[in-house]
Protein backbone atom coordinates (compact mmCIF):
# COMPACT_ATOMS: atom_id res chain seq x y z
CA UNK A 1 0.00 0.00 0.00
CA UNK A 2 1.42 3.59 -1.26
CA UNK A 3 0.51 6.86 0.44
CA UNK A 4 0.00 9.94 -0.70
CA UNK A 5 0.12 12.84 1.60
CA UNK A 6 -2.52 16.00 0.03
CA UNK A 7 -1.06 18.98 2.59
CA UNK A 8 -1.28 22.59 2.71
CA UNK A 9 -2.59 25.74 4.25
CA UNK A 10 -5.89 26.01 5.36
CA UNK A 11 -8.45 26.47 2.68
CA UNK A 12 -5.91 25.73 -0.49
CA UNK A 13 -8.31 24.02 -2.37
CA UNK A 14 -7.23 19.88 -0.66
CA UNK A 15 -10.45 18.75 -0.60
CA UNK A 16 -12.31 20.12 -3.57
CA UNK A 17 -8.53 18.74 -5.42
CA UNK A 18 -9.29 15.20 -4.24
CA UNK A 19 -12.93 15.66 -5.05
CA UNK A 20 -11.60 16.16 -8.91
CA UNK A 21 -9.04 13.11 -8.93
CA UNK A 22 -9.51 10.67 -7.18
CA UNK A 23 -11.66 9.42 -9.88
CA UNK A 24 -9.15 9.84 -12.84
CA UNK A 25 -6.43 8.18 -10.53
CA UNK A 26 -8.72 5.05 -10.00
CA UNK A 27 -9.25 5.35 -13.48
CA UNK A 28 -5.60 5.67 -15.02
CA UNK A 29 -4.10 3.00 -12.65
CA UNK A 30 -7.25 0.77 -11.39
CA UNK A 31 -5.92 1.00 -7.77
CA UNK A 32 -8.20 0.83 -4.94
CA UNK A 33 -8.18 3.48 -2.97
CA UNK A 34 -8.92 4.46 0.74
CA UNK A 35 -9.38 8.14 2.15
CA UNK A 36 -8.14 9.57 5.92
CA UNK A 37 -9.45 13.25 6.22
CA UNK A 38 -8.31 15.22 8.86
CA UNK A 39 -10.00 18.10 9.88
CA UNK A 40 -9.50 20.32 13.00
CA UNK A 41 -12.84 20.66 13.98
CA UNK A 42 -15.06 18.06 16.30
CA UNK A 43 -17.26 17.56 13.14
CA UNK A 44 -15.02 16.99 10.08
CA UNK A 45 -17.05 19.04 7.32
CA UNK A 46 -14.28 17.61 4.85
CA UNK A 47 -15.09 13.96 5.47
CA UNK A 48 -18.69 14.42 5.05
CA UNK A 49 -18.28 16.33 1.60
CA UNK A 50 -16.43 13.53 0.37
CA UNK A 51 -18.69 10.88 1.49
CA UNK A 52 -21.48 12.64 0.10
CA UNK A 53 -20.02 12.91 -3.06
CA UNK A 54 -19.05 8.89 -3.16
CA UNK A 55 -15.48 8.39 -1.86
CA UNK A 56 -15.19 5.94 1.72
CA UNK A 57 -13.55 8.29 4.10
CA UNK A 58 -12.03 7.35 7.42
CA UNK A 59 -12.17 10.62 9.60
CA UNK A 60 -10.12 12.23 12.08
CA UNK A 61 -11.62 15.07 13.62
CA UNK A 62 -10.89 16.67 16.60
CA UNK A 63 -7.56 17.72 16.64
CA UNK A 64 -3.79 17.14 14.08
CA UNK A 65 -2.48 14.17 12.82
CA UNK A 66 0.74 15.80 12.87
CA UNK A 67 0.82 16.32 16.82
CA UNK A 68 -2.50 14.90 19.28
CA UNK A 69 -4.34 12.08 16.90
CA UNK A 70 -0.55 10.85 16.04
CA UNK A 71 -1.60 7.34 17.73
CA UNK A 72 -5.30 7.43 16.49
CA UNK A 73 -3.31 8.37 12.76
CA UNK A 74 -1.08 5.13 12.90
CA UNK A 75 -4.07 2.77 14.65
CA UNK A 76 -6.37 3.93 11.18
CA UNK A 77 -3.62 3.18 8.84
CA UNK A 78 -3.32 0.17 10.41
CA UNK A 79 -6.80 -0.67 10.21
CA UNK A 80 -7.21 0.44 6.81
CA UNK A 81 -4.21 -1.48 5.68
CA UNK A 82 -5.69 -5.23 7.15
CA UNK A 83 -8.70 -4.75 6.47
CA UNK A 84 -9.41 -2.94 3.26
CA UNK A 85 -6.23 -3.43 1.91
CA UNK A 86 -6.44 -0.78 -0.97
CA UNK A 87 -3.39 -0.15 -3.71
CA UNK A 88 -3.25 3.62 -2.59
CA UNK A 89 -4.39 5.99 0.71
CA UNK A 90 -4.59 9.66 0.91
CA UNK A 91 -4.05 11.57 3.60
CA UNK A 92 -6.04 14.83 3.84
CA UNK A 93 -4.16 16.56 7.07
CA UNK A 94 -5.42 19.64 8.53
CA UNK A 95 -4.76 22.86 6.81
CA UNK A 96 -2.55 23.59 10.24
CA UNK A 97 -0.26 20.17 9.67
CA UNK A 98 3.37 19.75 9.89
CA UNK A 99 3.54 17.41 6.94
CA UNK A 100 7.16 16.66 8.15
CA UNK A 101 5.56 15.33 11.54
CA UNK A 102 3.30 13.17 9.82
CA UNK A 103 6.18 11.56 8.05
CA UNK A 104 8.16 11.27 11.21
CA UNK A 105 4.83 10.01 12.82
CA UNK A 106 4.72 7.61 10.05
CA UNK A 107 8.19 6.18 11.24
CA UNK A 108 6.49 4.88 14.37
CA UNK A 109 4.45 2.59 12.30
CA UNK A 110 4.55 -1.29 13.25
CA UNK A 111 2.04 -2.58 10.77
CA UNK A 112 2.83 -4.30 7.03
CA UNK A 113 5.32 -2.74 5.40
CA UNK A 114 3.98 0.06 3.06
CA UNK A 115 5.00 1.21 -0.30
CA UNK A 116 5.85 4.76 -1.05
CA UNK A 117 4.92 7.61 0.99
CA UNK A 118 4.88 10.84 -1.30
CA UNK A 119 3.84 14.35 -0.21
CA UNK A 120 1.98 17.20 -2.09
CA UNK A 121 1.84 20.67 -0.64
CA UNK A 122 -1.08 22.72 -2.09
CA UNK A 123 -0.29 26.60 -2.37
CA UNK A 124 -2.78 29.06 -2.54
CA UNK A 125 -2.25 31.53 -5.95
CA UNK A 126 -4.88 33.84 -4.52
CA UNK A 127 -3.86 34.50 -1.22
CA UNK A 128 0.10 33.79 -2.08
CA UNK A 129 1.10 37.16 -1.12
CA UNK A 130 -0.69 37.36 2.14
CA UNK A 131 0.77 34.12 3.39
CA UNK A 132 4.04 34.96 2.37
CA UNK A 133 3.00 37.59 4.45
CA UNK A 134 1.96 36.09 7.84
CA UNK A 135 3.18 32.71 7.29
CA UNK A 136 6.29 32.59 5.64
CA UNK A 137 8.38 30.32 7.95
CA UNK A 138 5.90 27.73 8.55
CA UNK A 139 4.83 27.78 4.88
CA UNK A 140 8.85 27.35 3.84
CA UNK A 141 8.78 24.34 6.58
CA UNK A 142 5.62 22.62 4.72
CA UNK A 143 7.27 23.14 1.20
CA UNK A 144 10.48 21.55 2.43
CA UNK A 145 8.75 18.35 2.87
CA UNK A 146 7.05 18.13 -0.19
CA UNK A 147 7.63 16.06 -3.56
CA UNK A 148 5.55 17.89 -5.79
CA UNK A 149 3.79 21.32 -5.29
CA UNK A 150 0.48 22.51 -6.85
CA UNK A 151 0.05 26.12 -7.40
CA UNK A 152 -3.60 26.04 -6.75
CA UNK A 153 -6.73 28.13 -8.20
CA UNK A 154 -4.55 29.34 -10.85
CA UNK A 155 -7.27 30.34 -12.72
CA UNK A 156 -7.82 33.53 -10.08
CA UNK A 157 -4.18 34.74 -11.21
CA UNK A 158 -2.54 35.90 -13.82
CA UNK A 159 0.92 34.50 -15.63
CA UNK A 160 3.19 36.76 -13.53
CA UNK A 161 1.48 35.85 -10.10
CA UNK A 162 2.24 31.84 -11.28
CA UNK A 163 5.82 32.91 -12.26
CA UNK A 164 6.50 34.80 -8.98
CA UNK A 165 5.17 31.55 -6.99
CA UNK A 166 7.52 29.26 -8.78
CA UNK A 167 9.68 30.86 -8.47
CA UNK A 168 9.39 31.47 -4.79
CA UNK A 169 8.76 27.55 -4.65
CA UNK A 170 11.93 26.46 -6.60
CA UNK A 171 14.04 28.48 -4.29
CA UNK A 172 12.55 26.05 -1.85
CA UNK A 173 12.36 22.68 -3.32
CA UNK A 174 14.19 22.77 -6.33
CA UNK A 175 14.10 20.72 -9.18
CA UNK A 176 11.03 18.97 -7.84
CA UNK A 177 7.89 19.61 -9.63
CA UNK A 178 5.65 22.87 -9.48
CA UNK A 179 2.49 22.70 -11.39
CA UNK A 180 0.02 25.24 -11.14
CA UNK A 181 -3.66 23.47 -11.25
CA UNK A 182 -6.92 24.81 -10.95
CA UNK A 183 -9.76 22.24 -9.79
CA UNK A 184 -12.45 24.59 -10.83
CA UNK A 185 -12.02 25.01 -14.75
CA UNK A 186 -9.61 21.44 -14.60
CA UNK A 187 -6.35 23.20 -15.71
CA UNK A 188 -3.41 20.69 -15.20
CA UNK A 189 -5.45 18.24 -13.25
CA UNK A 190 -4.32 15.23 -15.87
CA UNK A 191 -1.12 16.18 -15.37
CA UNK A 192 -0.75 16.49 -11.79
CA UNK A 193 -2.50 13.04 -11.63
CA UNK A 194 0.49 11.63 -14.38
CA UNK A 195 3.25 12.83 -12.44
CA UNK A 196 1.38 11.34 -9.43
CA UNK A 197 0.36 8.09 -10.71
CA UNK A 198 3.66 7.75 -12.96
CA UNK A 199 1.81 7.63 -16.11
CA UNK B 1 0.68 26.04 11.50
CA UNK B 2 -0.70 26.53 15.13
CA UNK B 3 0.69 30.17 16.27
CA UNK B 4 0.17 31.47 19.60
CA UNK B 5 -2.94 33.65 17.44
CA UNK B 6 -4.97 30.65 16.40
CA UNK B 7 -8.35 29.53 17.19
CA UNK B 8 -10.77 27.85 16.29
CA UNK B 9 -14.41 28.07 16.85
CA UNK B 10 -16.83 24.89 15.39
CA UNK B 11 -21.09 25.25 16.30
CA UNK B 12 -24.35 23.70 14.90
CA UNK B 13 -26.58 26.29 14.10
CA UNK B 14 -30.59 25.28 13.76
CA UNK B 15 -32.58 27.89 12.73
CA UNK B 16 -36.73 27.97 12.65
CA UNK B 17 -39.06 29.46 10.80
CA UNK B 18 -42.92 29.56 10.85
CA UNK B 19 -43.33 29.07 7.19
CA UNK B 20 -41.43 27.67 4.63
CA UNK B 21 -38.97 29.99 2.95
CA UNK B 22 -38.31 29.66 -0.60
CA UNK B 23 -35.17 27.99 -1.82
CA UNK B 24 -33.17 30.98 -3.51
CA UNK B 25 -33.81 32.95 -0.59
CA UNK B 26 -32.01 30.59 1.83
CA UNK B 27 -29.22 30.20 -0.51
CA UNK B 28 -28.53 33.92 -0.17
CA UNK B 29 -29.02 34.25 3.57
CA UNK B 30 -26.39 31.12 3.99
CA UNK B 31 -24.10 33.15 1.81
CA UNK B 32 -24.72 35.99 3.35
CA UNK B 33 -24.18 34.22 6.71
CA UNK B 34 -20.80 33.19 5.81
CA UNK B 35 -19.40 36.25 3.84
CA UNK B 36 -20.47 38.07 6.79
CA UNK B 37 -18.40 36.13 8.97
CA UNK B 38 -15.61 36.75 6.93
CA UNK B 39 -15.91 40.48 7.19
CA UNK B 40 -16.68 40.52 11.06
CA UNK B 41 -13.72 38.79 11.56
CA UNK B 42 -11.44 41.38 9.96
CA UNK B 43 -13.21 43.98 11.05
CA UNK B 44 -12.77 43.02 14.90
CA UNK B 45 -8.95 42.66 13.98
CA UNK B 46 -8.41 38.97 12.24
CA UNK B 47 -4.83 39.33 10.44
CA UNK B 48 -5.37 35.86 8.65
CA UNK B 49 -8.87 33.68 7.75
CA UNK B 50 -7.45 30.44 7.62
CA UNK B 51 -10.64 28.65 6.32
CA UNK B 52 -14.49 29.61 7.42
CA UNK B 53 -16.51 26.33 6.02
CA UNK B 54 -20.15 25.44 6.55
CA UNK B 55 -22.05 22.14 5.99
CA UNK B 56 -25.72 22.04 5.99
CA UNK B 57 -27.44 18.32 5.12
CA UNK B 58 -30.98 18.41 3.97
CA UNK B 59 -31.44 14.94 3.12
CA UNK B 60 -29.93 13.69 -0.28
CA UNK B 61 -28.53 17.11 -0.61
CA UNK B 62 -25.28 18.61 0.78
CA UNK B 63 -24.56 22.71 0.33
CA UNK B 64 -20.99 22.90 1.90
CA UNK B 65 -20.06 26.67 1.44
CA UNK B 66 -16.09 28.16 2.13
CA UNK B 67 -14.37 31.95 2.71
CA UNK B 68 -10.57 31.79 2.42
CA UNK B 69 -10.08 35.31 1.08
CA UNK B 70 -10.12 38.42 2.57
CA UNK B 71 -12.70 39.64 0.18
CA UNK B 72 -14.92 37.73 1.85
CA UNK B 73 -16.02 35.66 -1.45
CA UNK B 74 -17.98 32.50 -0.58
CA UNK B 75 -17.81 29.55 -2.27
CA UNK B 76 -20.54 27.00 -2.20
CA UNK B 77 -20.92 23.37 -3.87
CA UNK B 78 -24.39 22.45 -4.02
CA UNK B 79 -27.38 25.03 -3.32
CA UNK B 80 -30.88 24.48 -1.85
CA UNK B 81 -33.21 22.88 -4.27
CA UNK B 82 -36.16 23.34 -2.09
CA UNK B 83 -38.23 25.40 0.53
CA UNK B 84 -37.74 24.63 4.06
CA UNK B 85 -38.91 25.98 7.35
CA UNK B 86 -36.01 24.58 9.43
CA UNK B 87 -31.91 25.27 8.76
CA UNK B 88 -29.19 22.70 10.40
CA UNK B 89 -26.07 23.75 10.12
CA UNK B 90 -22.68 23.21 11.49
CA UNK B 91 -19.86 26.14 10.88
CA UNK B 92 -16.05 26.35 11.77
CA UNK B 93 -14.50 29.00 11.61
CA UNK B 94 -10.54 28.87 11.74
CA UNK B 95 -8.39 31.87 11.71
CA UNK B 96 -5.89 34.10 13.04
CA UNK B 97 -5.72 36.93 15.38
CA UNK B 98 -9.29 36.61 17.63
CA UNK B 99 -9.67 34.59 20.42
CA UNK B 100 -12.29 31.75 20.48
CA UNK B 101 -14.57 34.15 22.49
CA UNK B 102 -14.91 36.55 20.20
CA UNK B 103 -15.77 33.83 17.56
CA UNK B 104 -18.57 33.04 19.38
CA UNK B 105 -20.01 36.48 19.84
CA UNK B 106 -19.57 36.62 15.77
CA UNK B 107 -20.78 33.45 14.97
CA UNK B 108 -24.07 34.40 16.93
CA UNK B 109 -24.61 38.10 15.98
CA UNK B 110 -24.07 37.46 12.12
CA UNK B 111 -26.32 34.16 12.74
CA UNK B 112 -29.17 36.74 13.84
CA UNK B 113 -28.82 39.33 11.52
CA UNK B 114 -28.00 37.11 8.77
CA UNK B 115 -31.20 34.44 8.82
CA UNK B 116 -33.60 37.53 8.47
CA UNK B 117 -37.08 36.65 9.78
CA UNK B 118 -36.35 33.94 12.49
CA UNK B 119 -38.07 32.13 15.01
CA UNK B 120 -35.72 30.51 16.89
CA UNK B 121 -32.02 30.09 16.85
CA UNK B 122 -30.05 28.35 18.71
CA UNK B 123 -25.98 27.97 18.85
CA UNK B 124 -24.66 24.29 20.29
CA UNK B 125 -20.68 24.96 20.68
CA UNK B 126 -19.07 21.56 19.04
CA UNK B 127 -15.80 22.37 20.74
CA UNK B 128 -16.36 21.40 23.98
CA UNK B 129 -17.49 17.93 25.62
CA UNK B 130 -20.23 19.57 28.02
CA UNK B 131 -22.88 21.38 25.19
CA UNK B 132 -24.18 24.61 25.87
CA UNK B 133 -26.98 25.37 23.76
CA UNK B 134 -27.44 28.92 23.71
CA UNK B 135 -31.29 29.73 22.65
CA UNK B 136 -31.38 33.37 20.68
CA UNK B 137 -35.09 33.40 20.52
Amino acid sequence: MDMIIIAGFLGSGKTTLILNTVGQITERTGKKVAMIVNDFGNIGIDGKVMEKYGLKVQELPRGCICCTLGPSFLDTVRTIHDKFQPDLVIVEPSGIADPDAILATMGHYQGRPLGRISTVILLDAVRFPLLVQAMKIPMTKQLNSADMVLLTKSDEVDESRLRDMEAFVKGVIGDKPVIPVSSTNGHNLDVFVGRLVGA
Amino acid sequence: MITEDFAAYAARLRIGYSTSIPADQLQAMLESFMSGLAMDCLEAGTRLIGHIKCLVETGDEIIACSVTDHDARVRCRGKFEAPRSEVDLIVNVLQYGLRKKDLVRIVANCGKRSFVSHVSLSIEDLEIEEKQLIQLG
